[in-house]
Formats: structure tokens, sequence, C-alpha cells
């Protein structure tokens, strides 16, 4: 019982992170899921949904469908879909359900695809793993189909950027798209594409012109690695937080340097999502991390912890700061200065020993004694619209004095 | 990579092809995988002189992470890497999801990446009982499927189904049906019987095995025939089975 989350809550599951990587782009996006009712994955994570139009869909598998394997139902229902409502493409993935009884989603891919005509992803998920497996790979699979050859090589000093990993799960909509956006073309760089807020699917397909993938979230890391590997365009890893915080990262875009933040050096092996039993049970594992104190805990996604801790040392001058990442199938490139503790006594044991933790509200939960150490952080894939009212614009140079107001 | 799917009715021989074609092909020096996906866990006994590798869902049940590739599978005769799914204890869980987890963990462990083998080897369960027992034939697996079977009505009407199936999934983008081996029960009139139903399905006769005391001579002794005596007639044709799997 050691993983039940008593206090907790969970991360948006993988199918989210494909919808909300796809929600814009013109595709007829279905669930193969029993519920009957798209809320579960697309309304209570989705802050899109109440004024974007999507076409987002629920298969409602039934037990005779399941006990039968009978995927014909799905793929005649996608194909009427597809004649009423004219999607550029289609993407299926899978809950709980499916997974259990092995659906084989290439195959269904392959079936939609062949009767709708339509570019078609059938992706294996299962409702247990995060939206960062989801969401990366459904951004690959978009890089695969639609990109289109670029017409020059990337040049540096770097004017042309793509942003990557920008959607709501991990930004909200609370103006930190925009303000980024802001920042960059302030900067005298060219908006070449951002994935995934505000641009279209023929925009998205010009990417490979960039001369640097900015990476905002792990979701984008898979595909900032399948375009070096593709087309040569560098990545440099990190969200602009604070004053200094931005012009490092600005600097680190023009000059493609791919050691900000990370140190990593741009050559970095492609290691794919992982989606087998083993890779599940580390979810499970009890790390124990050192016992000292220290001054500041964040916790969340790989890219912001990397870029919070960049600005509590140098901007706020907090040395001691440590990073937890609750997401065990982070892209193992991004863990590698992290901690990683998905069970709920290991998080607590490592908030106790904080003197302040920036986290999702709901963490503060943890420790109900010690809940003015907590400094809220609303993070959209684990507590959904519940705290949007709380949530700052951290990217740019005024959450400087957002943070320091915090920490005082 | 060639990658074949070797199906038939239970107890027909199939894991016994399968490890005296792996043992074959092994000393043609090629590279060669062999995955046991059965329950049972018996495809590459003979591959391993008696001592058989740990199946991956037993490996589960004992520790609480899955194998890593030093512990998914062990080298048997030849080179040959020998893996076994294995299965849940029997009458619970689902043991075609075990194939599914399996076949996970190996892309994972990136079995083929690290050893590159030249031939992959799925040993498979009797009957396409479920989705998981048809997880060798999917898209990225096996690409070609042999069925081995003896001229009783049985086998024959367990190979029709193999085929049938196989045939519903065409356009799922599944393996298909490449050919049938004879493993010869002594039936009156096998080869005729056979032959009849390999022309039916427009399907070639690749190999025609007789029934041998040697096999079960050197089975007993922990190893294929071809590993014990190469120059046997029966091993010849073990031999030039692997050969013609290798030109089909």
């Amino acid at each position: 019982m050691k993983q039940a989350q008593r206090v907790l809550s969970t991360y948006a599951v993988d199918m989210f992170g494909i919808a909300s990587s796809l929600f814009e782009l013109g595709g007829l996006i279905v669930m193969h899921d029993a519920d009957g009712c798209n809320s579960t994955y697309d309304t209570h994570d989705e802050p899109r949904w109440y004024d974007t139009p999507s076409m987002v869909y629920v298969s409602g598998i039934n037990e005779i469908d399941t006990i039968q394997g009978n995927d014909q139902r799905l793929i005649d229902n996608i194909a009427e879909a597809v004649e009423a409502a004219h999607p550029r493409f289609v993407a299926i993935g899978g809950s709980p359900m499916p997974n259990a009884i092995g659906t084989d989603f290439k195959a269904i891919e392959r079936l939609v695809a062949a009767r709708t005509g339509l570019p078609t992803l059938g992706f294996r998920t299962d409702g247990i793993h995060s939206y960062l497996p989801g969401a990366g790979g459904a951004y690959i699979w978009l890089a695969k189909t639609f990109l289109k050859a670029p017409h020059r090589k990337p040049q540096k000093p770097a004017k042309r950027v793509n942003l990557l990993g920008l959607t709501p799960l991990d930004f909200s909509v609370v103006g930190n798209a925009t303000t980024l956006k802001q920042i960059v073309t302030d900067a005298g760089f060219t908006l070449q594409s951002s994935w995934s807020m505000g641009d279209t699917l023929d925009t998205l397909a010009e990417a490979a012109n960039a001369d640097v993938n900015a990476v905002l979230s792990s979701t984008a890391f898979y595909l900032a690695q399948y375009m070096r590997d593709t087309y040569g365009i560098p990545y440099v890893v990190g969200i602009p937080m604070g004053e200094k915080g931005t012009a490092d990262w600005l600097e680190a875009l023009r000059n493609c340097d791919s050691s900000y933040l990370t140190g990593f050096t741009g050559q970095e092996k492609y290691i794919k999502a992982q989606y087998a039993l083993a890779d599940l049970n580390a979810w499970k594992t009890e790390p124990v991390y050192a016992d000292t104190p220290c001054d500041v805990l964040v916790i969340g996604e790989p890219v912001y912890l990397l870029s919070m801790k960049a600005m509590l040392q140098q901007e706020m001058g907090i040395s001691d700061v440590r990073m937890l990442c609750p997401l065990a199938d982070a892209p193992r490139w991004l863990l590698e200065q992290v901690e990683v503790a998905s069970v709920e006594d290991v998080i607590r044991q490592e908030c106790r020993k904080a003197r302040r933790v920036i986290a999702d509200p709901i963490y503060a939960r943890l420790l109900p004694d010690e809940k003015e150490k907590f400094i809220s952080m609303p993070h959209e894939a684990y507590s959904g619209r519940h705290y949007h009212a709380d949530m700052p614009i951290f990217v740019g140079p005024s959450f400087s004095a957002w943070l320091k107001n915090k920490l005082t | 990579m060639r990658k074949f799917a070797i199906y038939g009715k239970g107890g027909i021989g199939k894991s016994t092809t399968a490890a005296n074609v792996s043992a074959a092909l092994s000393m043609m020096g090629k590279k060669v995988v062999q995955v046991g996906c059965d329950p049972k866990a018996d495809s590459t006994l003979n591959l391993l002189h008696g001592h058989p590798v740990t199946p991956v869902m037993d490996y589960y049940r004992e520790h609480t992470e899955g194998p890593d590739f030093d512990h998914i599978g062990r080298e048997g005769f030849g080179g040959v890497f020998c893996i076994e799914t294995g299965g849940p204890t029997p009458g619970l869980g689902c043991a075609g999801r075990g194939i599914i987890a399996t076949f996970d963990l190996m892309d994972e462990q990136e079995v083929f990446q690290k050893l590159q083998p030249d031939v992959v080897l799925y040993d498979v369960l009797g009957d396409v009982v479920c989705g998981g027992f048809s997880a060798p034939i999917r898209d990225g697996y096996a690409d070609e499927i042999f069925i081995v079977t003896s001229g009783e009505k049985m086998a024959l009407y367990a190979a029709a189904n193999i085929i049938k199936a196989v045939e519903n999934f065409k356009s799922r983008g599944y393996a298909q049906v490449k050919g049938i081996i004879l493993n010869r029960r002594n039936v009156d009139d096998e080869y005729e019987l056979v032959k009849a139903f390999a022309d039916e399905h427009g399907l070639p006769i690749v190999a025609d095995i007789p029934r041998s005391k040697e096999i079960q001579y050197y089975e007993n002794k922990g190893m294929t025939v071809v590993e014990g005596d190469p120059d046997l007639p029966v091993s010849q044709i073990y031999r030039e089975l692997a050969q013609k799997l290798l030109q089909v």
C-alpha cells in the first residue's frame, strides 16, 4: 500500500499528453476507453477546452468488445466521425483496459489510415504512465509525419527559434505562452513555430527551418533530439525565469548552447520513452536521499526544476537547492541531476528536510503542521484547473519580484 | 535480420523443431535468438543442456523489478540466445499479456540492437487463443510464419485454424504463413495428406522430418539432435530446413 496516494494527487496520464500536444492542430483525437465522457481526459487538465474548438472523443469500449478484442466498432466510429468532421489527422490512444488485453494500436493505426486515407497515430498509451511520454510520442509522430524539408541549414548565432513543449499541462493559460513569445521576438529572434499553443499544423510543418530548438518541458526532449538527428538543429533546455534567467536563456539560444543548465554536449543519445512493466516499477521504489536539510526543495517536471534551481541560486542567492521529480518516466537525460520519488512517504520526508518547498499546493497536504514552508506553484498537469487563480506568470523577468516576495 | 514464428498444435514438435533449427543455424555461423512464447517455458531447454533460463514472468514474480539484459536470457548451444516468456501461475492471470510484457521488456533492453542477430525464432504456444499469442506476428516482430503439423486430423485442423486466423490479420500488417513443416507421426499416407493440405492453402512443405528415436535420445541428454550428432540423417534434415528458411 506504500504506493497508494493518501493525500497527494496523480499527474496527468499519457493520453492527456497526447490530447494536449495535438489539441489545436485540427486532428481527431480518440481515447479508447470505457468512459462515456471525455471530461476525465480533457476538461480537468485542458483549460483550452472551454474556448477552443477541438475534436476529442472517447470510444466507449464495452465489456463484450473488450472480451472479444473487437476493434471494428472503434474503427467504424472513427470513420464515421472523420466523414462528419473532416479532421487533418487521427490520433488514437488507449486506457488501462485496452492495455490489459494487449490491444494492437499499430494495427488499428494501419486499419484507420487505410479506411480514412488520413495520417493516423495509434499510440499504445495505458493510462498508467505520465503525460510526458504521451506528449513526447505524439510530438515525434507529428514531426515524422508533417515536417517539411528545410530550405536552409541551421545558422549560428541563432535567429529562428522553435518553442517546444509549450503545452498548458506545464504552462497553463495564464499568460506564460504569450510572455514567452514576446520575450523571444523582443530579443530579435524570429519565432519559427510554437509547439503547442497558438500555431497551426501548417506552421509546425515548417519547424525544420529553425536554427535552434528551445526545450521548455520534458515533453519535447524526444522531439528536440529527433530534430537534431534529422535536421542538425541544436537544442537548449530551459525556461526563461527571472531577470538573469531570461537574459541567460536568450544568450544560450543565440549561441545554441546545449550545455545551458544541463551541462549537455548536445550529442546526447536518443533514448526512447519507456513502456515496460520494469519501468512502471520505478514508480514504486523508495529511494533514500541525503538526510541533510536544505534551504529550498522544488518539486515538479525536470526542465522546470533545472530552471527554477538556476534562478534560486543565481538570482535569489540560495545555494542549497534540491530538485525532486515525481515523474519517473521523464526522459532519462533530464533526470541526471534530479532526485526521483513517487512514493508519498518519501516525498514527505524530502519536504520535511527542506526549509522551504516550492511545489503545487497539493504537496502542502503532506505536512499539515508546516504549511507555511510551502510556496504554491500550481502545476496544471497535477492539480488541473483547481488553483488557476494562484498561478503566477513564471516566465520572464517579472517572476523575480513574485518569487522574492514569496521567499521573504 | 530474419524473424520467423513457429506455430502448430500443442505437442506437435514446435519446440523440438525450433531448437534444432536454431542449433543448425548457429552451426552455419548465424547469430540466433530463440524466444519461447509459452507458459510452459520449455522451448529452449535442449539448447541449454537441461539448465533452463529463468522465464521473464518468473523473474517478475520473484523480484520487484524486471530482469536487465544480463538476466533476460542466456546463451546456449552455438551461442543461441535463449529467452522464455513463461507465464503466470497456472489458473491465474493472463498468459498472452505475459508475452506482450516480455516483448516490451526485450524492446526496452534493446536485446536485438545489442545482439544483432541474423535470425530470431519465436516458438509460440499451439493455439492463438487470445491477442497475446498473436503478438509474435504483429508488425515489428516475426515477418514469416511456419506451421508445424503431422498428418493427424487434429494437427491439420489446428493448422487450418492458424492459417485462417492469420489471413484475417492480413489488413493489420501481420506476418503471413510461408510454409508447412511436416513432423511425421507415422500416420498412413502422411505425406499425401499434408501435401494435399499444403496445396489447398498454396503453401510449400519446407521440411519432412521423420519420427526419430535419435531426437528423443539426445533430448534425454539435454540437447538437440543437431548438436548431439550433426551427421545423422535427421540432423541433416534440420540443417537443410535451416538453410531453406533463409532462402524462402
